[in-house]
């Protein structure tokens, strides 16, 4: 194994080959993320109909063990209620930042710079970026939306508490949703030269009855593949987010 | 809140545009006395969090002609005259005043109401750069005068404002929270108004430089190649190596939206890194491109360590400034087109014939 200041070296381009960023539980492919009701079955919500086959859902095992998420009542209506509001509510729609754990089943991949004392994580989706700090940090000095990271050696795991998000992030597209008080313990473990084991305690008592974990595998990209790009999609969300405010919107 | 942001970064963007640019590089040795350390890999340890905040600018002042450094009394002034305008700027302001009755001149070429933020929201630096210990007068060493090249006849500029408030591919790029304002991301990297601040993390084969504006992170890919695909990401396409303690790094591909005082097409940027003390490490550039100019242009500061590590800067999530700009721009417009609608309606009411029905 490749070690760096005595640790395992996770430094490369990663990515999951999951559906996870579609739905972290278990589902079956679904003809669009927000439905409306036909005649017969749910329809694609109007906006998405041109889509096609591009806008539906690809099925997947999910990652959540256990297989659901220990919603309080409450927090479930309103996750199922996400689902009905999906084009206006999911962040990701408007290109804000993902937070964590959601930044790492993206289908972007990320990389991570370490060295003996460091530990990067530059995401290719709207630029993300994570910084693990090693020296206990306090309390997190206001909320953001990548949170603050403090991670720590478990023998060959690297394990990141992560504190401080706010409350605007999901887990994924289908609505999964937590609070401000969340907090995402993730565990980093370097199974094979290019595969990682992920794994991610959520503890949020406001929004589940109690906590659980997530967990899948990262791929090392290879070769022509391990060439982080950019995906500045602010540019991208400009006709959506502003065009009625265009001089001339348009038609 | 945002507003007065907006137009603090405004006056800003403006001015970088007007100014812009470059650098370049001498070649200051290393003090001999110091000897950087290596990191995990035995590279030079460039890791950290630095700043780049200073009082310097990249051009200099004519008055100071052809010498870069600066004298005691030159510094004391300039160091000086910041302080006071600082104290100014934190002293209460009397609830009462509106912002009409803003000073008309409140310093870095703001004034009224764009004088924008409180001083305690901005952190340009508080000194002059000194590079090996020497104060300077300009972060530009060549051409000789500190001062940026003429552009070559021809090259035009496009205009910065064109078309301002119609659109929001209209505003500029920091407005839209693309990049940062000025040339923070670089390269060349400069500093700014506020937020002055770099993470530097090393692996192997790749040096992130993380900017503070906003939130971008310039990959650097050591022993890599440049890409001959045709494309140019934002930052340009950025290839490292390492010379003895020093890390350089040449940058080609620049995007036109990025463009660098006009060059972008064929411009080629070389850093260079290189840790001279615990707490500094030299910069020094140079900018090449013969399509632009006639004569390269290079420079050199001083990074120093950040106190506190790097925060998010979530620019587009809380981007209210940019809704704000286009509502107003169409609150203007359609007050103007009802002024004019009002005015067509005396102007025709002035000219009718006076009509009426008489009692008979």
């Amino acid at each position: 194994m490749d070690r760096v200041g005595g640790h395992p070296n996770f430094s490369g381009v990663w990515s999951v080959m999951n559906t996870a960023n579609w739905d972290i539980e278990p589902h079956l492919a679904r003809a669009a993320l927000e439905l409306r009701p036909g005649p017969v079955v749910p329809v694609p919500a109007k906006a998405i109909v041109a889509l096609g086959a591009v806008g539906s859902v690809p099925a997947g095992m999910g990652v959540v063990e256990g297989g659901k998420i220990p919603y309080t009542a409450e927090a479930l209506a309103k996750k199922l209620d996400n689902q009905k509001h999906y084009l206006e509510r999911d962040p990701e729609v408007k290109c804000d930042l993902p937070g964590v754990p959601r930044a790492n089943y993206m289908a972007l991949p990320f990389q991570i710079v370490q060295s003996g004392k460091t530990f990067l994580m530059s995401y290719e989706y709207a630029g993300a970026v994570r910084d693990v700090l090693f020296t206990d940090p306090g309390a997190a000095p206001i909320d953001s939306w990548m949170g603050q990271s403090f991670g720590k050696w478990e023998g060959d795991t690297l394990v990141i508490t992560v504190t401080g998000q706010n409350d605007n992030t999901w887990f994924d597209r289908a609505g999964n949703f937590h609070s401000a008080d969340m907090k995402v313990v993730e565990r980093w473990t370097l199974t094979s030269a290019n595969t990682i084991r992920y794994e991610a305690q959520i503890t949020d008592p406001a929004t589940f009855t109690k906590p659980w974990k997530m967990s899948m595998n990262l791929y090392r990209r290879l070769g022509e593949d391990a060439r982080l790009q950019q995906f500045k999609c602010v540019e991208f969300v400009e006709e959506l987010m502003y065009g009625d405010l265009r001089k001339e919107p348009l038609k | 809140m945002k507003g007065i942001k907006l137009i603090a970064c405004l006056s800003l963007g403006a001015a970088a545009a007007a100014t812009a640019i470059c650098v370049q590089a001498a070649t200051p040795a290393a003090p001999a006395a110091y000897k950087a350390p290596l990191n995990a890999y035995g590279q030079p340890d460039l890791e950290g969090t630095w700043t780049n905040a200073s009082l310097t600018t990249l051009e200099r002042s004519k008055e100071f002609g052809a010498r870069k450094a600066l004298s005691d009394a030159e510094v004391k002034k300039i160091e000086g005259e910041d302080a006071k305008m600082v104290a100014e700027g934190n002293a209460p302001t009397d609830p009462k005043v509106k912002t009409t009755d803003l000073p008309h001149e409140c310093g870095r070429g703001f004034s009224g109401a764009g004088c924008g933020y409180n001083v305690a929201w901005i952190d340009p630096g508080s000194t002059v750069m000194r590079v090996n210990g020497e104060p300077r007068s300009s972060f530009l060493t060549e051409p000789a005068d500190g001062r940026l090249p003429p552009l070559k006849a021809g090259v035009v500029l496009p205009p910065m404002y064109a078309h301002r408030g119609e659109n929001p591919e209209n505003m500029t790029l920091a407005e839209r929270c693309l990049t940062s304002f000025g040339y923070s991301a670089g390269p060349i990297m400069l500093p700014l108004l506020y937020n002055n601040n770099y993470e530097i993390a090393q692996s192997k084969d790749t040096v992130a430089i993380v900017v503070e504006m906003v939130h971008d992170v310039r990959l650097i890919h050591i022993g890599g190649k440049h890409r001959t695909d045709g494309e140019r990401p934002w930052m340009g396409d950025s290839i490292g190596w390492y010379e003895g303690p020093t890390l350089v790094v040449e940058t080609t591909n620049f995007p036109q939206d990025t463009a660098l005082h006009g060059a972008w097409k064929d411009l080629k940027v070389t850093e260079r890194f290189t840790r001279v003390g615990p707490h500094r490490v030299l910069y020094q550039f140079k900018a090449v491109d013969p399509s632009v100019w006639d004569q390269p242009i290079a420079g050199e500061y001083e990074f120093s360590a950040s106190k506190g590590r790097i925060f998010e800067y979530a620019c587009h999530e809380g981007n209210y400034a940019l809704e704000g700009i286009l509502s107003g721009a169409r609150a203007d417009e359609a007050a103007a087109a009802e002024k004019a609608k009002a005015a067509a309606a005396n102007k025709t009411a002035a000219a009718a014939p006076v009509t009426g029905t008489k009692k008979q």
